[in-house]
């Protein structure tokens, strides 16, 4: 759990804000409060955090604030406080991806264990974000060659028929598959299956 | 009858009494009824006057200036027509009374009169013999000029036919002439028993009449004056032969006897007479002999009531000169003759009749003549109509006193009853508007939920965020103490919703206060802020500063306000980006608007109409009951609630309240 990691309050009622921010911040984490969703949507900057928002408020609502961060790739954890929610409503946010959904007044431990979560599940979401991200920089650095020997290894074919196949030597095929288990940090077949699952997951295209 | 004309008067005059009193009791009402009975009253008064002097008249037996005009008539006609027929004497008729029929004077008493009559140039006398009956029907059809007859017929005919008698017939006898006669009554000298009239009570009396030439009547009404009745205290024996009257007497078969003056003393000896006593002893001057009774005087020649005294003049004058010029060929006559002389008294005679003492007091009241009667009826009878209508009178006016006293207590008790409805009206206003005011809670119960949660959750979280630090151990003190401030105010939060609340929902009689219309607002926007945000709604204040207070109930007008708002939010449910505005203004110096207008819709025209109307709704839920009291509401304001549809987009709901002088004192009210 990074340290740097930001808890966004977004209420509109001044007193349940600060109140909440009061909560949070006694279990030593940052606070950072918001009156309106435009002005969190506004002020961010890809920080790592989780946000907790009121479903109702003036101008732009909990949902839609929701579907927005959505749009602008916005991953934070949401988790929704409402005075009135009712089942439909917290069906449709958890559908569309909100952390958790608590009702007011809210048991203090409910709420401070799913910001806890949300801020865990943020910085894994993190980690994992790097991990893939370095993974797609290593296929990106394969030359189209090293990238078709690759997807052979990864089927399980030997080096006699992939040079079979791509019409070249055996040699030939040593050498790129020797570049490509380097660039792609493999030591092992098997952690190249890994890794090539792992961008699969991710949608990063081959 | 002065009698019974005075009683008449007197029973108006106390009519109208009545009436004046009924008058003073019942006021108007009671005038018309009055006036018209008035009338009433005013038709027997003067109906009654000339019938009075007629029976006076004929009372007082006095001919009248009414008989004197007529007389004139007559005799003015009888001129004419004797200067149209100058050559023949104008005829003029005399009545007289004869009990056999006669048709001519000649070798009668009565001819030497009717030549001397006839001596006159001018008149021819014709003598008329009548009995009594054809007497009367002549003188009913007033046929006769003059009439002759006796004492006592004259009486009876004066009094009806308004006779006057002129001058008196005589008889010769014995050298003097004797006009009268009486009734003597003799008893026997011995009888000591008998010395006044009334002694004759209970006794039997002999009546000398002979050749029935005594009066039985005035014999009976002699008698009755002295207080004996025929057949009832006293017995009258007819004695038709004279000389037996002695004997009757002296052997007490009869106890006195009765003749006609002069008869006894004619027929009697002196020694005999020396045996017989007069009873009642009395004197005329006329009369020869002693007699008992007053007398009858002789015949009279009357005139009628329509004859001048002219003619009478020339008729008496003729007859009284007889005696003058012809008594010396009274030989010329067969048979004695009447002759004539100054009038004698008939007074008492008429008074036996008409006036018969004491005895008849209770008769004398009795009407004797059939005018008289009718007169009796017809005032009896106006006298009983008067106070029949009296009696109706009065009692109308009672019926109309108590139907006015009914209708009077029904129109206080129905006051009574409206001032009660009134007081029930708004009372029920009132109770309506707290129900309205109930019903507009339960539909916001989910925002006042909110509302309330709102506080209640920032306390719970402040609470523990204090409960973790201090448990942790890192409390910061300060930090602490600022949070359970914040935490203060939260719970006051909570209590300000609920008193609101509270005041909102609270039963009660209007109670009105000088308010600022603005304040109102606010704290009505504030009230709706959850709902208003819930609903993504933009509401913009357009409140114009330093408007006058108005003298308002404040909850009453937060209930029509917030009743608008609501509205208006349902009215924007499926509207993108719904506003409101609420704007107050100085509409005019007296009154001040405020307008709640929405983006919506807007409202047809046909429901334009119907908005104010009880149970009209057009929402799924509700009971249509808030605008039509939020209308009553404002009406009892003073002010006016209506709706219209704006130029562009929605509607919008404008009220007017009037402004009030401040009155010093109501200030502090709020």
């Amino acid at each position: 759990m990074s340290n740097d990691a930001i808890v966004f309050i977004v209420d509109d009622d001044e007193a349940v804000r600060q109140s909440t921010a009061w909560l949070i911040e006694s279990i030593g984490l940052k606070v950072t409060t918001f009156t309106c969703a435009d002005e969190f949507l506004e002020n961010y900057n890809n920080e790592p955090g989780c946000i907790v928002m009121d479903v109702r408020m003036p101008g732009m609502s909990g949902l839609e604030a929701q579907e927005e961060m959505k749009n602008r790739g916005i991953s934070l954890p949401l988790i929704f406080i409402t005075g009135h929610g009712d089942v439909p409503m917290a069906v449709r946010a958890l559908k569309r991806g909100a952390f958790d959904f608590i009702e007011k007044p809210f048991n203090d431990q409910l709420l401070l264990d799913a910001v806890q979560r949300g801020l865990k599940n943020n910085s894994e979401a993190m980690e994992s974000l790097i991990e893939n991200e370095s993974i797609d920089k290593r296929i990106a650095s394969l030359t189209p060659r090293e990238h078709e020997v690759m997807m052979r290894v990864t089927e399980g074919k030997p080096n006699k028929v992939i040079a079979h196949e791509l019409n070249v030597s055996i040699k030939t095929v040593e050498v790129h598959r020797a570049r490509m288990m380097e660039k792609m940090e493999a030591s092992s077949v098997a952690q190249l299956v890994k890794t090539t699952i792992q961008a699969s997951k991710n949608n990063t295209t081959f | 009858m002065t009698v019974i004309l005075t009683r008449i008067r007197a029973l108006i005059s106390l009519s109208a009494l009545f009436c004046l009193k009924a008058v003073h009791r019942l006021k108007a009402p009671a005038l018309f009824i009055f006036i018209s009975l008035s009338a009433l009253f005013a038709l027997p008064l003067h109906a009654v006057p000339p019938v009075s002097e007629v029976s006076e008249v004929s009372e007082v037996s006095e001919v009248s200036e009414v008989s004197e005009v007529s007389i004139k008539e007559n005799t003015d006609s009888k001129a004419a027509f004797q200067q149209q027929t100058t050559s023949e004497k104008q005829n003029i008729t005399i009545g007289i009374l004869s009990q056999t029929s006669q048709d001519s004077i000649k070798n009668t008493p009565w001819q030497f009169t009717f030549d001397r009559l006839n001596s006159h140039p001018k008149y021819h006398f014709t003598p008329l013999f009548l009995n009594t009956e054809q007497l009367n029907n002549a003188l009913a059809d007033d046929e006769l000029d003059f009439v002759i007859c006796d004492a006592i017929d004259y009486v009876l005919l004066e009094n009806q036919y308004g006779l006057l008698h002129l001058i008196t017939r005589t008889e010769q006898y014995s050298g003097s002439f004797v006009t009268s006669e009486g009734l003597s009554i003799h008893t026997l000298n011995n009888n000591s028993n008998i010395t006044r009239l009334q002694d004759l009570k209970d006794k039997k009396i002999g009546v000398i009449d002979e050749n029935s030439s005594i009066s039985w009547l005035f014999l009976e009404k002699f008698l009755f004056k002295h207080g004996l009745i025929a057949k009832t205290n006293i017995t009258l024996e007819p004695i038709t032969d004279m000389s037996t009257s002695l004997t009757l007497l002296q052997s007490g078969a009869v106890d006195a006897i009765i003749s006609k003056s002069g008869l006894i003393a004619k027929h009697f000896t002196h020694e005999t007479m020396e045996e017989l006593r007069l009873i009642n002893p009395r004197r005329g001057w006329k009369a020869p002999f002693l007699h008992s009774s007053v007398l009858i005087p002789e015949w009279p020649l009357s005139k009628a009531w329509f004859i001048d005294n002219n003619l009478a003049r020339q008729v008496v004058t003729l007859l009284l000169n007889q005696h003058n010029n012809e008594s010396n060929d009274s030989s010329a006559y067969f048979s004695p003759q009447y002759y004539w002389d100054i009038a004698e008294n008939y007074t008492a005679l008429n008074e036996l009749f008409f006036f018969p003492g004491h005895l008849e007091q209770e008769n004398n009241d009795e009407p004797s003549s059939f005018s008289q009667k009718i007169q009796y009826w017809v005032s009896f009878i106006i006298i009983c109509f008067l106070v029949v209508i009296l009696i109706l009178y009065l009692r109308s006016s009672r019926d109309l006193n108590n139907k006015l006293t009914a209708s009077k207590e029904s129109l206080e008790q129905e006051i009574k009853e409206r001032q009660h409805a009134q007081e029930q009206a708004l009372t029920h206003q009132a109770e309506l508007a707290h129900v309205a005011r109930l019903s507009t809670m339960g539909e916001m119960a989910s925002g006042l939920a909110h509302e309330l949660n709102q506080p209640l959750s920032a306390i719970h979280t402040y609470v523990q965020g204090c409960i973790r630090r201090i448990t942790m151990g890192n409390a910061d003190l300060d930090a602490i103490v600022n949070a359970l401030q914040l935490t203060a105010q939260q719970a006051d939060r909570a209590g300000g919703i609920i008193r609101r609340l509270r005041s909102f929902v609270r039963k009660g009689e209007s109670h009105k206060t000088y308010s600022e219309i603005n304040q109102i607002v606010h704290e009505v926007t504030g009230f709706l802020d959850t709902q208003l945000k819930n609903k993504q709604v933009s509401l913009i204040l357009d409140l114009e500063e330093d408007l006058p207070p108005v003298l308002v109930d404040i909850i009453q007008i937060e209930q029509v306000l917030i009743n608008l708002l609501k509205n208006a939010i349902e009215a924007m449910s499926d509207v993108e980006k719904p506003a409101i505005i609420v704007s107050t203004r100085h509409a005019s110096h007296k009154v001040i608007e405020l307008c709640v207008i929405d983006s919506g819709h807007g409202i047809s025209e046909d429901k334009l109409k119907r908005i104010f109307n009880p149970f009209f709704t057009t929402k799924t839920s509700g009971m249509g009951m808030g605008l039509s009291i939020s209308s009553s509401i404002i009406e009892a304001h003073d002010g006016k609630l209506y709706a219209e549809n704006n130029t562009e987009q929605g509607a919008r709901f404008c009220l007017t309240l009037p402004i009030t002088e401040e009155q010093p004192g109501n200030t502090n009210n709020e």
